[in-house]
């Protein structure tokens, strides 16, 4: 029920801003800015270019309000927006059909985590970090949506412009290289495409 | 699938999971702890689950106050270089029809595309222009709705421990006293939340501002609603913030003049005319002119009937001793004393 709400205060804000609201398009300035950033800056690993398309995003959100469709969640329409732009201005010639060479998705575990763990928990983190580090870019930028912006599959499929059959496959992918002791890798993927369709 | 059957994958990839894990609210924190306790036997699976999300905690590349501060205002003005450069042409006259049917199209479309996706079921309620209602919500509590004002709220209130309406506009709330199940108002810019208590609400204009009358009530930006960023009220408190401010204000006021509405009538205390004008225009729909500029700076002090527009009006014309007529959606205000 709480989920909901949420939902529904955020197609609530939507309809406002799409009316021409000022106070609705701050609401979303500061509610998604500091998201926005954290996700854009590693995929474009440049702070004033990250910022840049943050900008362009907003102001073109602004321009377009009374053509946008509804939604009922913001952040995901941000962030298709953004990496769109990103992408563009990484890459301008041909920015549609394929990733840029130079796309590569930097997540680092945060260190401070270390503080409170005891010595084999240590350990097993330090072999979290370097598994992670040799994922490809695509999988990193995957599980980083999914397990840092909860987003869900059929958004990060829209968002990295993939099919939703080959999210499933990434994350599974990423958990199974990070997570050592993984069982029932089969049965796993055949009940995740189940419980997808249930929920969706 | 059922969560007895999952495995500690399954749990990773479940959104339910994660948000308990990596950020919990009060409904997944109840939810997971209770279904552990009933399920010991999960107990290897949901260790390791919850184990591996909290060690993927990936580094946070933070925007600074500041720069975000700054950012907004390179938007803000980005976008208003745009909007100068896109002036549009006035329409034709059968343009306008066709543009009207077009709209009405899409927002009919919307709309149906925007109520299927609804999940609560919600009551609506909208006042016109010139109209207030009163509304009594399922728990008692009375809401006094003010002209061009508007208020949603969930049909059933299934949940006994939380109230939750939504307003755009302005409303007068007396809140119905149920310990334990918080009120909360939601606005764009604001959160109200109280137990029982009185208090008046306006939201417009890209600004909100809350007036406590009774009871004490705990005011939170919408934008950061952490335990932190809540101002606390006692009764003749106003707290109010406008659109692209991140701090509530806070001054002590007499809650009469802001909330006398609902009982109609107008109370005012050194109030400026151009206040008075702009609450004609939001309440009636009216557009307010003055013919002499310098009269908006005038300031009226003295209590008005509100039953009756025409009424009001004449009670300003000659309080103020100023000239006011009325064409059909325009008031004109002017001096008396010819010049």
């Amino acid at each position: 029920m709480e989920q909901l709400q949420q939902a529904h205060s955020e197609s609530f804000i939507w309809e406002e801003f799409r009316n021409g609201s000022e106070a609705a398009y701050t609401t979303i300035y500061n509610r998604y800015a500091a998201n926005l950033f954290n996700y854009g800056y590693k995929l474009a690993h440049d702070r004033d270019l990250t910022k840049d398309c943050i900008q362009e995003v907003f102001v073109n959100l602004w321009r377009s309000r009374e053509n946008l469709s509804p939604t009922s969640s913001i952040k995901y329409y941000l962030f298709k927006a953004l990496r769109h732009e990103i992408m563009r201005k990484l890459n301008p010639r041909n920015f549609t059909s394929d990733l840029p060479d130079n796309y590569h998705f930097e997540v680092v575990l945060s260190a401070e985590q270390l503080l409170i763990l005891d010595q084999t928990t240590a350990v097993k983190h330090e072999r979290l970090l370097q598994e992670l580090e040799k994922l490809p870019a695509r999988q990193k930028e995957a599980i980083f949506l999914r397990f840092y912006d909860n987003l869900s599959f059929e958004e990060i499929a829209a968002i990295m412009q993939i099919e939703q059959r080959s999210v499933y496959k990434m994350i599974y992918k990423a958990i199974e290289n990070l997570q050592n002791n993984l069982v029932n890798i089969k049965v796993l993927l055949v009940l995740l495409f189940i419980s997808e369709a249930r929920s969706a | 699938m059922e969560y007895l059957d999952f495995t500690a994958e399954d749990f990773i990839l479940d959104s339910s999971f994660i948000k308990w894990v990596r950020n919990p609210d009060s409904k997944t924190k109840a939810f997971w702890e209770s279904w552990q306790t009933a399920h010991p036997e999960k107990a290897e699976e949901i260790s390791q689950a919850q184990s591996f999300l909290q060690r993927l905690q990936f580094r946070q590349d933070a925007l600074s106050a500041q720069e975000q501060a700054q950012l907004w205002q390179q938007i803000t003005i980005a976008r208003q270089q745009s909007t100068v450069t896109r002036q549009l042409p006035t329409p034709a006259p059968y343009r306008v029809w066709l543009q009207a049917a077009a709209v009405a199209l899409l927002l009919l479309t919307s709309w149906l595309i925007y109520a299927v996706n609804q999940p609560p079921e919600m009551v609506h309620v909208q006042t016109a222009f010139g109209q207030t209602k009163s509304i009594n919500l399922p728990d008692g509590s009375v809401v006094k709705l003010n002209a061009n004002s508007k208020l949603s709220y969930p049909k059933e209130w299934q949940h006994r421990d939380k109230r939750e309406v939504w307003l755009q506009g302005e409303a007068y709330f007396v809140i119905f006293k149920k310990p334990g199940a918080p009120f909360i108002t939601h606005t764009l810019l604001i959160n109200i939340e109280v137990t029982g208590t009185q208090y008046n609400l306006k939201a417009r204009r890209n600004a909100a501002q809350v007036v406590l009358t009774e009871g004490r009530i705990k005011v939170a930006n919408a934008a950061v609603p952490t335990d932190t960023s809540r101002l606390r009220l006692l009764p003749g408190d106003l707290a109010e913030i406008k659109a692209g401010e991140t701090v509530i204000r806070k001054q002590t006021v007499d809650p009469a003049l802001y909330a006398s509405w609902h009982q109609q009538k107008y109370v005012f205390y050194k109030t400026p005319l151009a206040e008075i004008a702009r609450m004609l225009e939001d309440t009636y729909g009216l557009s307010v002119q003055f013919k002499d500029p310098a009269l908006a700076q005038r300031q009226l002090t003295g209590e008005l009937p509100g039953l009756n527009l025409n009424i009001l009006l004449a009670a300003i014309a000659e309080s103020m001793d100023i000239k006011v007529t009325k064409t059909r959606d325009t008031v004109f205000l002017a001096s008396n004393t010819p010049e």
